[in-house]
Formats: C-alpha cells, sequence, structure tokens
C-alpha cells in the first residue's frame, strides 16, 4: 500500500478585506506533494498579488525540479520591495514530500510547521542558512502513518490578542489544541475546520489578519477504480470485468449495462435493491434516480448517465466527504466513494448503446460529458485521475 | 407467485419507471394480491422505447406509459393471473 499526505486548508480573510493576503498553493504529482502557503506583507490587494505570485513561482519551480536556493534567488529578483522595510516582502513555508514519507520543509519567517506523531507535539530542528540575503530555515525528515502537520500564518499566531489570550493564541497554545484534536482521530478537513472555527472565535468572528491553516495528516492511501459503459468491442468484456476484479481498493460501477455484462462475465446474479415506495425508508423524497444493484464482488453498482448527473451535481455542492448529505441513494454513495479516495482509476467503455438516452451533445453522449465534469471536480480536490478507454 | 420486472436503466427511468411502480403497488393492495404478485426492478432490458419496459414471466412489454400502468394492470398482469388459475 502506498503512504500519502492528505491536505486541508482554510483561510480567513482580515475583517473587511475582500482578498486574502495568504495564499496556498497544492500540487500533486504521482510521487510527489508540494504545499506551499506564503503570506504577503499587508493585507488587501497588494498583499493578495504577492503572496499568490510567491507561492505560485514557489510551486511550479520547485515542480520543476529547481533547487529552494534558485527559488528563493528567483523570489528575490521578481518581487516588488516594500517600501518601508526594503524587503521583498511575502513569508513563505515550503513542504515537499517524496512517496508519502521523505519530506523537506522549508520556512522564510514563517510560524514553524507543527508536527504531531504519536500524540505528541514533535520538535523539528531546523538549520538555518542564508540565500540570496535572506535567513532560511530548512529540515529533512521522514513521516510515519498517523502524523498530523499543521502549517499556520501569522494570523493564527495572534488571533485573540487582547481578548482570551493577551498575547495572542500562541503557537504552544495552538499546538496543544491540534494535539487534542487529533487525538480523535479525524481527517485533515476535520482538523482544518475546528483550527478555523476557533481561530475566528478568538477573533470575536472578525479577524484583524488575514489567517491560514493547512492541515496534513499522513496514512494509507485511498483507491478506487471505477468502470463506465461497455467496451466498444464485446470482445473486451472479459478484459474489462478482469481489471476491475483485479484491481486494488474500492470498486463500482456506473451503467446498468455495464453491470449487467459484469455480471454475465462473472457469472453471479445482479439484484436490483429496487424497493417498492411504500417500503423505501425515504419515501418522502422521491428520489431522482434509479436505485442501487447489488453485484458480488463490487462495493457500488450504480445506473449510468442519471447517477453521474447526481454525482457531479453533489461535486458541486459538496467540498469534502462532510458536507454531503447522509442520504444512501446512488448518486449520494458514488459521490461519497470518490470523495473517500486519493487515486482513482476510471476505466471507460466506448460501446454506444444505440437505445440508451440518445441525447449526444458536442458529438458526446451525455454520460461522458458528466464523466468529464466528475472527473475535473475530482482533480481540483487534487486527486490522482486515470482513464483508460477500452 | 407472478413476478412483475419494471425497468430501472437510464431509458425507463426517465419516462416513469417510479410511476409505473406506484401505480402497480397501489393496485396490487387494493386488489388484495399482494400474495399472488411480486413487484421488483432490472436495469436495461434492450427494449428502449418512449415508454417503461415492464417483464412479466419471459415477456417484455417495452411500452407501457405511466398513464397507461392502470389498464396495463388490469389487461396483462391480472388478466395472466386468472389464466394461471
Ligand atoms: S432502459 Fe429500460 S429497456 Fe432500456
Amino acid at each position: 500500500m502506498r503512504q500519502i499526505v492528505e491536505v486541508a486548508w482554510d483561510s480567513l480573510n482580515k475583517h473587511g478585506e475582500e482578498l486574502c493576503g495568504d495564499w496556498v498553493k497544492v500540487t500533486t504529482a504521482p510521487n510527489t506533494l508540494t504545499v506551499v502557503l506564503s503570506d504577503g506583507l499587508g493585507s488587501g490587494v497588494k498583499a493578495n498579488i504577492l503572496a499568490t505570485l510567491t507561492a505560485e513561482i514557489a510551486a511550479t519551480m520547485l515542480e520543476r525540479g529547481n533547487t529552494v536556493d534558485e527559488v528563493v534567488e528567483t523570489l528575490a529578483a521578481t518581487l516588488p520591495e516594500c517600501q518601508v522595510r526594503r524587503l521583498t516582502y511575502a513569508t513563505f513555508a515550503v513542504l515537499q514530500v517524496l512517496h508519502g514519507r521523505e519530506a523537506y520543509l522549508v520556512e522564510y519567517d514563517t510560524p514553524p510547521l507543527i508536527l504531531i506523531r504519536n500524540n505528541d507535539v514533535v520538535e523539528l530542528p531546523m538549520t538555518e542558512r542564508m540565500v540570496a540575503g535572506r535567513a532560511i530555515r530548512e529540515r529533512q525528515f521522514m513521516l510515519e502513518e498517523g502524523d498530523y502537520m499543521v502549517m499556520l500564518s501569522d494570523g493564527y499566531i495572534h488571533a485573540g490578542v487582547g481578548g482570551l489570550y493577551r498575547l495572542g493564541w500562541g503557537w504552544k497554545n495552538i499546538a496543544v489544541a491540534a494535539r487534542r484534536w487529533v487525538a480523535t482521530r479525524g481527517d485533515a478537513h476535520q482538523l482544518t475546520r475546528a483550527l478555523s472555527q476557533t481561530c475566528l472565535k478568538l477573533y470575536n468572528g472578525t479577524p484583524g489578519d488575514d489567517a491560514t491553516v493547512v492541515s496534513m495528516w499522513v496514512r494509507q492511501a485511498r483507491t478506487a477504480t471505477i468502470v463506465t459503459g461497455p467496451p466498444a468491442d464485446p470482445k473486451l468484456d472479459s478484459l474489462m470485468v478482469s481489471k476491475l476484479m483485479s484491481a486494488e481498493g474500492v470498486k463500482a460501477i456506473c451503467g446498468g449495462t455495464t453491470a449487467q455484462m459484469a455480471a454475465r462475465e462473472l457469472g453471479q446474479e445482479l439484484v436490483v435493491e429496487w424497493q417498492p415506495r411504500s417500503k423505501s425508508p425515504s419515501s418522502s423524497s422521491p428520489s431522482k434516480i434509479p436505485p442501487i444493484a447489488r453485484l458480488k464482488g463490487v462495493d457500488l453498482v450504480t445506473e449510468g448517465v442519471l447517477t453521474l448527473s447526481s454525482a457531479a451535481e453533489q461535486l458541486r455542492k459538496a467540498e469534502t466527504i462532510h458536507d454531503l448529505p447522509p442520504a444512501q441513494d446512488a448518486g449520494t454513495r458514488l459521490a461519497r466513494l470518490l470523495l473517500e479516495a486519493d487515486e482513482i482509476h476510471f476505466i471507460v467503455g466506448n460501446a454506444i448503446n444505440p437505445h440508451q438516452l440518445a441525447d449526444v451533445v458536442r458529438g458526446k453522449p451525455m454520460r461522458l460529458i458528466y464523466l468529464d465534469e466528475v472527473i475535473g471536480q475530482l482533480k481540483r480536490r487534487n486527486k490522482l485521475i486515470t482513464v483508460e478507454h477500452l | 407467485m407472478l413476478t412483475i420486472v419494471i425497468c430501472v436503466g437510464s431509458s425507463c427511468y426517465v419516462r416513469g419507471s417510479d410511476k409505473v411502480a406506484e401505480t402497480f403497488e397501489r393496485l396490487i393492495k387494493q386488489e388484495n394480491m399482494s400474495n399472488q404478485v411480486e413487484l421488483t426492478g432490472a436495469f436495461c432490458m434492450d427494449h428502449c422505447s418512449m415508454g417503461v419496459s415492464v417483464r412479466l414471466d419471459d415477456q417484455v412489454y417495452p411500452e407501457v406509459y405511466p398513464d397507461d400502468a392502470e389498464s396495463f394492470f388490469y389487461n396483462e398482469v391480472v388478466s395472466r393471473l386468472q389464466r394461471g388459475v
């Protein structure tokens, strides 16, 4: 099994500002994760531009294999200087993780990363050195399964100044709070939400500074394989089914005809879990999509076009699995399965079913149009998506 | 026991599988036939048309419209049962 780092972040804007002066950039490549948090000097438009440029330049250069020294030199040469302090000013923290394990952390004037391992806040001794006239701190370390990490912008450290905490929330208190939350083994989204809500509360609902948190959780990758549509050539039916059945992780079939084909190939019975309205638990809310079916060895079997459209709609509204309704209909269950996975492989059959919904828009069956939307939504959440056509 | 299988594939579903099912359910209750007929669903029966496909035993009726579901029930389901008796 592969180990990965789950990442979630949230920014609170300084009260009255429309733009945030903090910027987070997360990029995932098959073996590398890069997380950059940048905090631009001040707030509003200028800070936003400084932070965005810094994070984007850093993430792009690192992704292309440039060294941190090169990144810092480029930033120094590119960004405008602050008139008052005569500095190029946007702080940043960069965390690069190879294979979900080998971490490299660089910090430039940001609050230190919080690392929680086995319910303890772990100190990460940093080495300081000068690059292009700037003191950066860096550190290489190994991640272990179950580790949590939290990156913060200044706004967190100062939350509640003069109120509950006279000197602000402070790194130590935040680390303790984070440690308490992760004891419940929540995921990165829940940790982010908890910290962000507390921060907002400490600011009495009106943050005095942009405040950003990036939470990370090291865990085993969750993979899913989705088959939709029978292959163009029926001779490939068995290949498609064996690809699905031999895949690692969660398996799903989206498409009634595909499900029937798979049942035939597997010699198993396909049972549609259809219940007369009066017996179904959600009889008050007539569902707009066909029921789920059961097929041995497959975790979720649904109809195709309507279910995909419903899942796409859910993904438009729900950012994470925690935002989904508790419903058990096919669309919600498909959306849940997709949001839960980190690496999703789609096997798309190219058969044209002349009987099925004949709606062909832009020369493409509706099912594939919804599928494209679903894939786009998942990519936006930094999931690793692969697509194969048969 | 007669099994009524209503198609809940993409095409039939948008043409009213649920409505047809509701009508059948209501009539089964009304006619007190719940120990003679069973209602269930299946995916595409390869007879997609302008209506909903319904299968009685081995025969597929590809064009049951939601509005005609009641007459279909009496003409096909009830008469089939009576013939069987
Ligand atoms: S969807 Fe009902 S017959 Fe095709």
